[in-house]
């Protein structure tokens, strides 16, 4: 626990307060992340960077980002109906 | 407490990830040309290989990855190949370019092919052997490899023009 000198006027939920700002805080920025990692742009720039990338070399990287970027495609066509 | 609003940092956190979406869509045409070109290279590179190299199997398996990645690449973006301009936002001034580069390349290939096809046919007609049957196998499948990405429609080449 962290204990506040006793000169300073506090509330006593004030540390409540706080905890409770940065679980909304951390909540948003948790759902606008999924957000961009589920978008349609994002799902396009990984086949984009797995078909340049496993051509002509054959990696597994640019293999699994393809699968993902056709994966995230699937879920947004899903969605649309 | 007055001090803290939740709304104005759910919109600061909401203009941030629209940004990061929006710089994600502007990068997008140039990786989806530089696709485009490096999965055409490497159909090139990888038949060329399985023509004249003695490594056929390295040859193949690339031909084989680049003609896949071709197809579903054509069949979710637009293609650069095709004369009329798509509209889906990608920059005009780059696509007569990449299409200029992927038509030569693809067709410099198909001449190669074309020929080692013809002169094979030749020498198989003049004295029948196993190797020579085999490399009219692979001359055919190269041709056939270069009509699937051009999809059959020939784009206007400045050749023709002359």
């Amino acid at each position: 626990m962290c204990s506040s000198p006793s000169w300073i006027q506090i509330p006593q939920d004030a540390y409540l307060v706080v905890v409770e700002m940065l679980d909304e805080i951390l909540i948003q920025v948790v759902i606008s992340i999924v957000e961009i990692i589920t978008s349609i742009p994002f799902g396009a720039f990984l086949i984009a960077f797995g078909s340049i990338i496993y051509p002509p070399t054959g990696n597994k990287l640019g293999k699994y980002c393809l699968f993902l970027g056709l994966f995230l495609f699937t879920i947004n066509q899903i969605s649309h109906f | 407490m007055s001090g803290f609003d939740p709304f104005t940092i759910e919109q600061t956190i909401e203009t941030f990830s629209s940004y990061i979406i929006s710089i994600l869509e502007s990068i997008l045409p140039v990786l989806i040309i530089l696709a485009f070109v490096t999965s055409n290279i490497a159909l090139i590179f990888g038949g060329i290989t399985y023509l004249v190299d003695y490594n056929e199997e390295n040859g193949k398996r690339i031909i084989f990855r680049s003609l896949i990645v071709l197809i579903l690449m054509m069949n979710i973006f637009p293609y650069p190949l095709d004369n009329e301009q798509p509209e889906t936002g990608i920059q005009t001034d780059i696509i007569p370019i990449t299409s200029y580069i992927t038509s030569y390349l693809l067709f410099t290939f198909g001449a190669l092919s074309l020929i080692v096809f013809i002169g094979n046919l030749g020498l198989f007609l003049i004295e029948a052997d196993l190797k020579r049957k085999k490399n009219l196998k692979k001359s055919i499948i190269c041709l056939l490899c270069v009509l699937l990405p051009l999809g059959f429609k020939f784009p206007k080449m400045p050749i023709w023009l002359w």
